[in-house]
C-alpha cells in the first residue's frame, strides 16, 4: 500500500518509458495508473516480466462505460497482482467508441475470456485476440448490455426459437 | 499413425463430441465441445452463458444494500463468502470499521461455508468418478452446517447474513454451542471420508497424474485457490493480504505437489481440517460486544427502536428506501473463497447505487484452464478433471 511515486512499479515504469504514466491515482490504499491505449501492452509486459515486480497474475479485466461523463467513453481496467510482492496495481486506459485496443492474451493467457466478456458487454474490439466471440450471451444477441444506454429490461425479447435462429420482439 | 491402420479405406479424422449442457458431471449447465482423436482429447472448448442472469447490470440498478441478495446467488455453494467480499469492498469505500465481534463471526461463517462447499464438491466429484457412498456422508455433515446457518441467519441456502457494516443478527449461545459441537465431531467424519478414498487404489488410479498443470501455467491462466495450491504454489489471500482479522489466526498455507486431480482432492481435505481449527480459534476469540459499526448514516436503527420511536422509523425508512450514499471512488477487494480469489471491483459515483459493479469470480478463471488440463487425456478423465476444478456455474455465468 505504498503511496504515489513511491510505488516501485511506477518508479520502474518511469525509468523504462519516461512519460508513459499519464496519471497516478491513489485512494483507499490502492494505486492505479492511467496509460495510453497504445502503451498499455508494453507497460503490462514490463510489469509482468520484470524480475522484481512480477505482476504475473491478471486478477481481472473490467470495462467501465462513462457515457457523457468523460471525453472518451470507455475505460479498461486491468487489476494486476504480484504473487511475489503481494501488491496490487490497477492499470487503466481510456478507449473511445469504435476504437480498438491491443489484446493482452499474448501477455497473460488469462486475458482470453475477460476480453471476450468485455467485447460482448461493451462492444470494445481487441486487436489480435484469437477468437473474439460472444461468451455469455447468445450469438443472435443484439446490443451491448453493460453500456449505460442499454435498458435494464433489454431492447427485445425472444418470442420463438427455431433451428438456426431465434425470433425477437421489440420492447416498448 | 496412418500406416498402422488395418483398413486403409477407413477415414481417420477427429470427432467433435458435445458434452452437456444437461450432463450430470458438469455441475450445472456447462457445455463442453470435445475434439477427440479416438478416445484421446485434443481440445476441450467450454461454452458458457446458460445461467447468465446479468447480475452486474442488475446490481448497477439497485442500491448498495439491495445488492447483497444478488451476491448470494453467484456462488450458491458459498453464499457467506460472497456476502463477505462484497461487504468488505463497500466498507472500504465508506471507511467503516467493523466491530471485532462481527469480524470473528464473519471468519467463523466463512470457514463453515468453506467446509460446506468442499463437502458438496467432494460428494459430487467422487460420485462422478464412480464412488457412490461418500456423497451420503458428505451431505449428512453439510446438513448440520446448513442447520447452523438456519439458526444464525434464518436461511439455509441464501442467507444474506453478512451486511455492510456488520452481520445481520448476533450469534446466539445456542448457535455457538452447535458450532462448537460440530467442530468437535467433524474431524472424525473427515477420517471416514479419508478411509474410503485417500489410500483406495481405484481412487488413486483414477486421479493420480490426471489433469496435471504446472504452477507457471496455472498462474498465467489466472487460476487461483486450491487448484493453484495443488501445484505447490504458496499463495493464499487469507495469509498474504489478510482481511477480517485473519492475520490474528494461526494457520499454514496447504500445498500440494503435482498439480493433479489427486492433489486437488488432498488440498481440499486438508483445508477442511484447517477450517475446523480456524473455527475453534474463532470461538475462543468471541467476546461480547456490538455487531454493527457505529455509523448512523449507513446502518439502520435496531428494530425495537423503529417500532417505538418516530425518529428512528423515519431514519430506517430513509436508509431502506433511498439507500445510503457511498463516496466517490473505486476499490478492488479480493478474498479467498473455497474456489479461489473472488474480487469485487466497485466504482461509485457518490450516489446510492454502484456505478460499475464488476465481479471477478474464481470459477470463471479456473475453467479457462480446462483445455490445458484435458489435452492428451482420455475421454473418461474429463469428468474427473471438471469435478476436480470445483466449478459453480452460477458464478461463472454471473
Amino acid at each position: 500500500m505504498s503511496i504515489n511515486k513511491e510505488h516501485p512499479a511506477i518508479k520502474k515504469l518511469e525509468q523504462a518509458f519516461p512519460g508513459v504514466v499519464k496519471k497516478i491515482i491513489t485512494a483507499f490504499g490502492e494505486t492505479g495508473i492511467i496509460v495510453d491505449k497504445d502503451d498499455v501492452k508494453r507497460v503490462c509486459r514490463l510489469l509482468k516480466e520484470d524480475k522484481e515486480l512480477r505482476f504475473d497474475l491478471l486478477s481481472d479485466l473490467a470495462g467501465v462505460d462513462y457515457q457523457g461523463k468523460k471525453e472518451k467513453r470507455f475505460e479498461l481496467v486491468y487489476q494486476l497482482y504480484s504473487t511475489r510482492t503481494h501488491q496490487r496495481l490497477r492499470v487503466k486506459t481510456e478507449v473511445g467508441e469504435n476504437e480498438s485496443v491491443p489484446t493482452m492474451t499474448t501477455v497473460w493467457k488469462a486475458a482470453d475470456w475477460p476480453e471476450r466478456e468485455c467485447h460482448e458487454m461493451f462492444g470494445i474490439e481487441f486487436e489480435g485476440h484469437p477468437g473474439l466471440m460472444r461468451l455469455l450471451t447468445i450469438e443472435e444477441f443484439n446490443g451491448f448490455p453493460l453500456r449505460k444506454d442499454f435498458p435494464l429490461l433489454g431492447k427485445a425479447e425472444i418470442i420463438a426459437g427455431f433451428e438456426g435462429g431465434v425470433q425477437w420482439r421489440k420492447r416498448d | 499413425m496412418a500406416e498402422t491402420r488395418l483398413n486403409p479405406q477407413v477415414r481417420t479424422e477427429t470427432m467433435i463430441l458435445h458434452m452437456g449442457p444437461q450432463h450430470p458431471s458438469t455441475h450445472g449447465v456447462l457445455r463442453v465441445d470435445l475434439e477427440l482423436d479416438g478416445e484421446v482429447i485434443q481440445r476441450a472448448i467450454p461454452y458458457l452463458g446458460h445461467l447468465h442472469r446479468g447480475i452486474e447490470k442488475l446490481a448497477e440498478n439497485k442500491t448498495f444494500h439491495q445488492v447483497i441478495p444478488l451476491t448470494d446467488r453467484l456462488d450458491y455453494l458459498g453464499p457467506m463468502v460472497n456476502n463477505l467480499g462484497y461487504a468488505l469492498a463497500v466498507e472500504r469505500l465508506l471507511g467503516l470499521q467493523v466491530p471485532e465481534r462481527s469480524q470473528v463471526i464473519r471468519v467463523i461463517m466463512a470457514e463453515l461455508t468453506r467446509i460446506q462447499s468442499h463437502l458438496v464438491w467432494m460428494g459430487t466429484h467422487v460420485l462422478d468418478i464412480g464412488a457412490m457412498s461418500p456423497i451420503m456422508y458428505c451431505f449428512r455433515e453439510r446438513e448440520q452446517i446448513l442447520d447452523i446457518f438456519e439458526m444464525v441467519a434464518g436461511a439455509r441456502m441464501n442467507p444474506s447474513y453478512i451486511r455492510v457494516g456488520g452481520v445481520n443478527g448476533d450469534l446466539m449461545s445456542a448457535a455457538r454451542d452447535k458450532i462448537a459441537m460440530f467442530a468437535e465431531t467433524f474431524p472424525k467424519h473427515i477420517k471416514e471420508y479419508e478411509d474410503l478414498l485417500t489410500n483406495n487404489p481405484i481412487w488413486i488410479n483414477r486421479t493420480k497424474r490426471v489433469g496435471t498443470i504446472t504452477a507457471e501455467e496455472a498462474i498465467d491462466l489466472g487460476t487461483t485457490g486450491p487448484t493453484l495450491r495443488s501445484c505447490g504454489y504458496k499463495w493464499d489471500l487469507r495469509k498474504t493480504n489478510p482481511y477480517s482479522g485473519y492475520e490474528t489466526y494461526q494457520f499454514d498455507i496447504i500445498l500440494g505437489k503435482n498439480g493433479d486431480v489427486y492433489d486437488r482432492y488432498w488440498v481440499r481435505i486438508e483445508e477442511m481440517k484447517q477450517s475446523i481449527d480456524l473455527i475453534k480459534q474463532g470461538l475462543k476469540k468471541l467476546k461480547p460486544g456490538p455487531i454493527y459499526a457505529d455509523e448512523a448514516k449507513v446502518i439502520p436503527p435496531i428494530k425495537e427502536k423503529v417500532m417505538t420511536d418516530i425518529g428512528a422509523l423515519i431514519h430506517h425508512f430513509k436508509i431502506i428506501s433511498e439507500g445510503f450514499k457511498v463516496p466517490e471512488g473505486e476499490v478492488y477487494q479480493a478474498i479467498e473463497t473455497p474456489r479461489g480469489e473472488l474480487g469485487f471491483y466497485i466504482v461509485s459515483d457518490g450516489s446510492s447505487k454502484p456505478y460499475r459493479f464488476k465481479i471477478k469470480t474464481p470459477s470463471f478463471m479456473n475453467l479457462m484452464a480446462l483445455d490445458t488440463l484435458a489435452k492428451g487425456r482420455l475421454l473418461a478423465d474429463i469428468v474427473a478433471i471438471i469435478g476436480s476444478m470445483d466449478i459453480v456455474l452460477g458464478e461463472i455465468d454471473k
